[in-house]
């Protein structure tokens, strides 16, 4: 990611974008349920999300990657209500034009181990649909954005984790998404790159939905416009990052105030609840 | 035993004898519903059916994981790969205790330990999952010279080459079987299925 | 785009191990002097054993998106399944296409090398074979799709045996329930395996070709409809494509197996000496020319030395194998070749010679004793001692003692020296009568004539 570039970033807007927003919320769930296996993951869940950078914290089994899942139409809701961009998306079958606007990086990232980077996101790009002309653009784009421009010619299995993890994010990207989604995307970058990455998150707060899934406080505090915590299949606190570190006092678990704040709205949500 | 027990499980030896058994059970079935026209071939098949199900056994599910086991591998591998070709034998020669069998028992042990040499040496080649291929590709070869027109290759070049297909008493085949088997056997004992 | 979709699968999937594995199937060692037909049916009948290895390629490819763990990235993509996963087959299927071309140009460029038979009707027999490589292809991606892929390999062998059971045409000419007329619907099963036609004189016929063609577009079709369609609905289709495959390529196909070959009149064509006695071959035999052209002179020399109405030609006939042999004409000798690898007949010319000069220079009758009977061996005794009668010498062994239609020589030998009783004229004569016998075929017992007091 190229530091300080101040070009402006022209993004590709289709006929269908330029019409003018009928929707409030790019995600808008009401009591949202959502199914993991047997488990009844996402339970009861509110959330009504803009666009601008959203944490989503938890602790392991608050079911964020189920609700990222729902969220990204690989799971369809087993209750309540989800619209994505304004569409309902509860048993409608045909999700092709909400797909071509979403982007998803999953924790568990496959890919085709021989592809080069810039084959893979070029095929990711067709399978979203991104009109033909403007693929390589788009895709040199994308790779650019995330700073794997002279690896793009590499075999996706010379990667290390960090590298494979900056194409799983340009992967997300390279359709322009109205909606990206990223489970755990810092996931092996080294403190530089996780920079760079909040820098490529601020650009695209102003005009994106995002939803990052992380355990990693610190990056929610520094690059997210709104934090959410998760316990539970439901939604325990939304706020302002500001908000979450003002929550936790001086003393308490935690090495940082978001921390802190973290662990004090964990302890009060289960203790409400007993 | 129970270590044992764990140890099957982790390489799916389950599985694999149920996909040979029923293999075997398979083509024996049809070749007794068609009247023993193809015995022949039904034996063969059932072996390299049953051998190749053996075949994801011989790696677990993470062979760097396994790499790193301080316990001796080189003893456990090669009992895992002869157990499997008996298993195999044992598997294809019961068929014929439902009555005749499909063929002599000599050729099915000859067939077998040729193919699971071949199998173990494409586990060491290419990794477990695609262990199958050395055996089939070998087996395509074979068939391709008996079947078309060969007079071409030399009686003796042609015998080794189609050892699968020929006839219980051959020598050359028998000892071709040999060698695959030996060489196979010890070259994955000692080296390890790939990645 | 889609193009450049197709070349990133074809570079980064398994085809170019497809083509390189499959290699062995599609390579000929046929004899490459016999010509290019020969070499092309050579092929359909080792596609068979194609089959598994193909198969279990194709699985393989199908399964890797499991493999990759992309299947969950891929769901939340635009595009519906089956565009994404026609360029995914087409994979495969070109690496498989690709060792069978590479076959084809080997088979070619070995029989241009041999001076072998340039048949045209080898290319639709080349190019049905290549559709039919597409069959295990498409069976090879439904497995991988379906299936864990620890079972792959054993259910492969188990198609591969049924493939090479149902379309054995072995079963019908030989063994304990053999009717000896293969079924037209075996065609069904693409390979082209030995019926009733020498193999370097064969054509196929156009009937055979399209039954197959529809047969194996049907069942490809549906392979490919249940690897890349994500609704049930979609793939129970399927098995109607497959029914109505089969109901339009069955009628199509011949009735009897043999039928659907045909001798090639190009490659059937008769190729002559240009000066007198004229010695003919076939233009597919055309380099055994030279083998047959002396014995064929000699044979006709000694013909006209010691017979009246001797013929003047040599003409080589196609085998009939079993099917009757054409009308014999008096002033040619009919004989049957069957050249080896190079082309060239191999055999001494003395055989040559004597196989001319059996039965006073003609092939033997239609209404001929049936092959085992006494009679039969009755009539071939005549017919031995009428060439050792013309070549002067003692009948020798047969060649082959198993036979048993074949006349020993303790049955031979006496009738040649009850011939050579007979005062010179009257020898002349007897044999004249044999070979006019031979000609016209009356019911008349062959040996009498040659030693029974009139």
């Amino acid at each position: 990611m190229e530091a300080g570039r101040d070009e402006q970033m022209v993004r590709v807007v289709g006929a269908d974008e330029t019409a003018p927003a009928t929707y409030a919320w790019s995600v808008y769930a009401e009591g949202l349920r959502v199914r993991a296996g047997r488990r009844m993951a996402v339970d009861g869940l509110d959330l009504a999300l803009g666009t601008g950078v959203h944490g989503l914290l938890g602790p392991n089994g608050a079911g964020k990657t189920t609700l990222v899942r729902a969220l990204a139409t690989v799971l369809r809701p087993a209750g309540g209500r989800l619209s994505l961009l304004g569409e309902a998306v509860n048993g409608r079958l045909d999700l092709r034009r909400l797909r071509r606007q979403i982007g998803y990086l999953p924790q568990e990232f496959g890919y085709y181990r021989r592809f080069t980077i810039r084959e893979f996101v070029e095929y990711i790009a067709w399978l979203k649909e991104v009109p033909p002309a403007e693929i390589a653009d788009a895709v040199q784009r994308a790779i650019d954005r995330v700073g794997l421009t002279d690896r793009a010619d590499h075999r996706m299995k010379t990667l290390s984790g960090g590298m494979v993890r900056r194409a799983g994010i340009a992967q997300a990207i390279v359709n322009d998404p109205r909606i990206l989604l990223l489970d755990e995307p810092t996931a092996g970058l080294d403190p530089d790159q996780r920079m760079e990455f909040r820098a490529l998150l601020r650009e695209l707060a102003a005009d994106t939905c995002v939803l990052i899934a992380t355990h990693l406080v610190e990056d929610v505090a520094a690059a997210c416009t709104d934090v959410l915590l998760m316990d539970a299949g439901t939604l325990v606190f939304q706020g302002v990052p500001a908000d979450l570190a003002a929550a936790g006092g001086e003393h308490g678990p935690g090495d940082s105030p978001t921390e802190r704040g973290y662990s004090e709205i964990m302890r009060r949500h289960r203790e409400g609840a007993r | 035993m129970r270590l044992l027990v764990l140890y099957l499980r982790s390489r799916r030896v389950p599985l694999s004898v149920a996909a040979a058994v029923g293999s075997a059970a398979a083509l024996w079935s049809i070749d007794w519903a068609t009247q023993h026209r193809a015995s022949g071939a039904a034996a063969l098949l059932a072996v390299v059916a049953a051998t190749l199900a053996a075949g994801p056994g011989l790696a677990g599910a993470d062979t760097n994981l396994d790499r790193t086991a301080a316990i001796a591998w080189l003893p456990r591998r090669a009992v895992h790969a002869v157990a499997a070709c008996a298993a195999v034998i044992a598997i294809v020669a019961a068929t014929g205790l439902g009555g005749e069998p499909l063929a002599p028992t000599g050729q099915i042990v000859r067939d077998a330990a040729g193919m699971s040499g071949l199998l173990a040496a494409g586990a060491v080649g290419l990794g477990a999952s695609r262990a199958w291929i050395p055996p089939l590709s070998w087996l395509m070869l074979a068939w391709t010279l008996a079947v078309a027109d060969r007079r071409t290759l030399p009686e003796t070049a042609l015998a080794a080459l189609t050892w699968m297909l020929q006839p219980a008493g051959s020598t050359s085949a028998a000892v071709v079987a040999a060698v695959l088997g030996t060489a196979g056997t010890l070259g994955y004992a000692v080296l390890g299925p790939r990645r | 785009m889609i193009g450049r979709i197709l070349r990133i699968e074809l570079r980064r999937s398994n085809a170019r191990w497809m083509a390189l594995l499959l290699l062995p199937a599609a390579v000929t060692y046929g004899e490459a002097g016999r010509g290019l037909t020969v070499l092309a049916l050579d092929q359909r009948q080792s596609l068979v054993a194609a089959f598994p290895l193909a198969m279990g390629l194709a699985a393989w490819h199908a399964r890797r998106e499991r493999r990759s763990r992309m299947d969950e990235l891929l769901a939340t993509t635009a595009r519906p399944r089956w565009q994404r996963m026609l360029p995914a087959a087409a994979a495969p299927a070109i690496g498989a296409l690709t060792a069978y071309l590479v076959g084809i140009a080997v088979a070619f460029g070995l029989v241009l090398a041999a001076g072998g038979y340039l048949s045209a009707l080898a290319a639709p027999i080349f190019a049905v074979g290549a559709l039919g490589l597409l069959v295990p292809v498409a069976l090879g991606l439904v497995l991988g799709r379906w299936l864990p892929f620890i079972l792959v390999p054993p259910v492969v062998v188990i198609v591969f045996f049924l493939f090479l059971f149902f379309g054995d045409t072995e079963a019908y000419t030989e063994g304990p329930d053999a009717s000896g007329e293969p079924p037209g619907r075996l065609l069904l099963w693409i390979a082209l395996q030995v019926a009733g036609t020498p193999f370097d004189l064969a054509g196929v016929t156009a009937r055979t070709h399209l039954g197959q063609v529809l047969w194996v577009v049907a069942l490809v079709a549906a392979g490919l409809i249940v690897f890349a369609s994500a609704s049930r609905r979609a793939r129970a289709t399927s098995i109607l494509v497959v029914a109505l495959g089969a109901a339009a390529a069955l009628p199509v196909l011949p009735d009897r197996y043999a039928d659907a070959y045909y001798l090639d009149p190009d490659a059937t064509e008769p190729v002559c000496t240009a000066d007198a006695p004229q010695v003919c071959v076939l233009r597919a035999h055309r380099r055994a020319l030279t083998d047959l052209r002396q014995p064929a002179r000699d044979a006709l020399a000694i013909l006209a030395a010691k017979l009246p109405n001797a013929p003047t030609s040599v003409v080589e006939i196609p085998d009939p194998y079993g099917a009757p042999l054409p009308p014999a004409r008096a002033e040619s000798v009919y004989i049957v070749l069957w050249p080896g690898g190079d082309g060239r007949d191999t055999r001494p010319a003395a055989d040559i010679t004597w196989t001319l000069l059996a039965g006073a220079g003609t092939t033997g009758c239609a209404n001929a004793p049936a092959f085992g009977t006494p009679e039969r061996r009755r009539y071939e005794t005549a017919r031995i001692v009428a060439a050792a009668w013309l070549l002067d010498q003692e009948p020798p062994a047969p060649a082959n003692p198993d036979n048993p239609a074949l006349p020993r020589r303790d049955e031979t030998l006496p009738a040649y020296q009850a011939l050579r009783a007979w005062p010179p004229d009257e020898q002349r004569a007897r044999v004249a009568a044999l070979r006019e016998a031979e000609l016209t075929c009356p019911d008349t017992d062959r040996l009498d004539i040659l030693i029974a007091p009139r």
